[in-house]
């Protein structure tokens, strides 16, 4: 039975306020958190918020944004424990959590006491003083309500949504831009349709939404129109792409080093197609470029289909290698591989054709045991050796990618 | 109920001084670009501490409270030791009592403020003997970046031809994330392993 109320809970500055907990100092100071390699702004707080800096920003231009904020390598191990505890506190208040994301997450708020607001302002609360993370809370009748009303409630707002006019006026007021799902290109086809606002989306024929954005979009209809189409998953779907990669904290066309990124990110793919018992069928590599006469960046796509679907070292960073021997050469400034085609592994018929390579599986499943006793990476391939200062800081060992079990990625 | 009037506060609005054209050399305060000679051996040029963390007693006898800071508003006051104020001052841990103490040498001792690893480990400055201290810092600065510190840094104390006692930041080779993120070539050496260390 599907739950009558549904809260969506997002905590404030989620990654300056896990450094808050640990480092008082920062309370109330313009604080952002740089990613891997120390060169962009990841997260801010309200307070370098205010200054002008964006998520994304590289350090030089928000230090001339905002001179006095403080700059703090990121630490997901932290954040992860931080977002667990907040999930563990949801699970006693609630029988159905949705780990959405590192800092949001869906309940089934049927069981909050009345009246509703009190009850989760009471919850948030709870929440700073036990945990100390402000969070926003949104309480509806479907996930996107939900979600749009913490949104709209932040920072360390509280929100019901439930009353029909009061649900009118609110989607009267929200650009349709808003909803989680739907981003420039959907406003863009809705825009010529008169769609510019959440009401208009509502209004709009639920076959012309269908027609323009899929069922995706349907759904959303459905939602905001107060029926919940999108159910709590209080488990994650089985992966459909599992991808690692990212920024590479510089601007390279050295072969010897993209080819050690890329290792790296193979090697890294592997460790999570081994935690799914995956095999992957094809490999897709994506290279951020830096563009050539006109500046401003530009992503080379390659794409190929595996003799047979395969979690093997030696058979995926071949065919890595072969895309990254296809790409345009130019400054390269991150990369992405991508397994798609995902399979389970106790589900795939073996076939006289598969090329396997006894040795090279020996010598993985050798550094697989070695890693697991030692340490994260501890044995590596030796392609990536140029990249001995990135290995030496064992921050860069884990990713918000590492965080298992959330929904969005 | 405020120690200081309000007015020994300042919220500091310096911008980033662009005047200096070698690669981010300027400093957060009261801006002037950095003499070319010091340039190569400058790190982490200011630290700041949060009030809480020094005696009233040392904030009196040193008048620190000209240094006090408010970086935005409703955070805490911080006092701020920058190697280029007319009187550089540095907080340390000598033994185990917390003192004031000159940043960087005068007299016959080198005419800067920092000391690399290397050269304590080549034993150039034997004939100095340095003992070995505990800087307390919140906060670091370098090339106008302020970065957060968890412990502190380390460094040495030496003493001039009168005994009297001068503080040198120890350096190191940057770590990678270190240079990426001030392009700094070098890093002070952090208490407990700090998370921009290796």
């Amino acid at each position: 039975m599907p739950p009558r109320l549904i809260a969506h809970l997002d905590a404030d500055c989620f990654y300056v306020s896990c450094e808050r907990i640990r480092s008082p100092a920062l309370a109330c100071q313009p604080v952002g958190v740089l990613g891997n390699q120390g060169a962009c702004v990841i997260a801010k707080s309200y307070e370098m918020k205010a200054f002008g800096v964006k998520t994304g920003m590289p350090i030089w231009d928000a230090v001339r944004c905002c001179p006095q904020g403080i700059y703090i390598k990121r630490d997901f191990h932290w954040y992860e424990a931080i977002s667990r505890q907040l999930l563990d506190t949801l699970r006693l208040v609630s029988p159905a959590v949705e780990y959405y994301s590192i800092d949001e997450m869906f309940w089934d708020a049927d069981s909050l006491s009345q009246p509703l607001l009190a009850a989760s302002r009471s919850l948030q609360q709870r929440i700073l003083e036990q945990i100390g993370i402000p969070v926003s809370m949104g309480i509806s009748t479907t996930k996107t309500l939900a979600k749009l009303l913490s949104d709209t409630s932040k920072p360390f707002g509280c929100g019901v949504l439930l009353e029909p006019d009061e649900v009118d006026a609110f989607l009267k007021r929200m650009p349709v831009g808003e909803i989680s799902g739907i981003g420039k290109r959907s406003v863009d086809k809705l825009a010529p349709h008169g769609i510019v606002t959440c009401w208009d989306f509502a209004q709009a024929d639920r076959r012309l939404i269908r027609r323009l954005l899929t069922v995706k979009g349907e759904a959303l209809w459905w939602e905001l129109h107060g029926t919940a189409a999108q159910p709590i998953l209080t488990r994650r779907p089985f992966h459909k792409c599992i991808g690692r990669g990212g920024s590479l904290g510089e601007t390279t066309v050295d072969p010897a080093r993209l080819t050690a990124w890329l290792v790296r990110n193979v090697e890294r793919l592997i460790e999570e197609l081994d935690y799914h018992q995956v095999l992957t069928k094809r490999l897709v590599l994506l290279l951020e470029q830096k563009g050539t006469a006109w500046g401003g960046k530009v992503t080379w796509g390659g794409k190929v289909t595996l003799p047979a679907p395969s979690a093997s070292f030696h058979t995926i960073v071949e065919a890595a290698k072969s895309l990254l021997a296809q790409a345009t050469v130019a400054p390269t400034t991150g990369m992405e591989i991508l397994a798609e085609g995902l399979c389970l592994r106790h589900l795939v018929q073996r076939s006289f054709l598969d090329e396997s390579n006894p040795r090279a599986d020996q010598v993985a499943d050798l550094k697989q045991t070695i890693n697991q006793k030692i340490g994260r990476f501890a044995i590596r391939s030796g392609d990536t050796l140029p990249l001995a200062t990135i290995y030496s800081d064992e921050t860069n060992d884990y990713d918000i990618c590492d965080v298992r079990g959330k929904i969005c990625f | 109920m405020p120690r200081w009037p309000s007015s020994a506060f300042s919220t500091c609005n310096m911008p980033i001084s662009s005047a200096c054209s070698a690669p981010r050399a300027a400093l957060c305060g009261p801006c002037q670009p950095l003499i070319p000679s010091l340039l190569g051996v400058v790190v982490c040029a200011g630290i700041s501490l949060s009030w809480r963390e020094l005696p009233e007693a040392l904030i009196d006898r040193h008048r620190l409270e000209d240094r006090l800071v408010v970086r935005h508003g409703g955070a805490d006051r911080e006092i701020r030791f920058l190697y280029r104020d007319p009187r550089p001052l540095i907080p340390a841990w000598v033994g185990n009592e917390l003192g004031i103490y000159s940043w960087g040498g005068k007299g016959k001792l080198p005419r800067t403020g920092w000391v690399t690893v290397e050269s304590l480990e080549a034993g150039r400055w034997r004939d100095i003997a340095p003992e070995q201290v505990d800087i307390p810092a919140t906060f670091g600065c370098e090339r106008g970046i302020w970065f957060q510190i968890r412990e502190g840094l380390k460094g040495v104390l030496a003493r001039d031809e009168n005994e009297r006692p001068h503080i040198y930041l120890l350096t190191q080779p940057a770590s990678h994330y270190y240079q990426v993120m001030t392009r700094s070539s070098r890093m002070p050496v952090f208490l407990g392993g700090d998370r921009f260390s290796n």
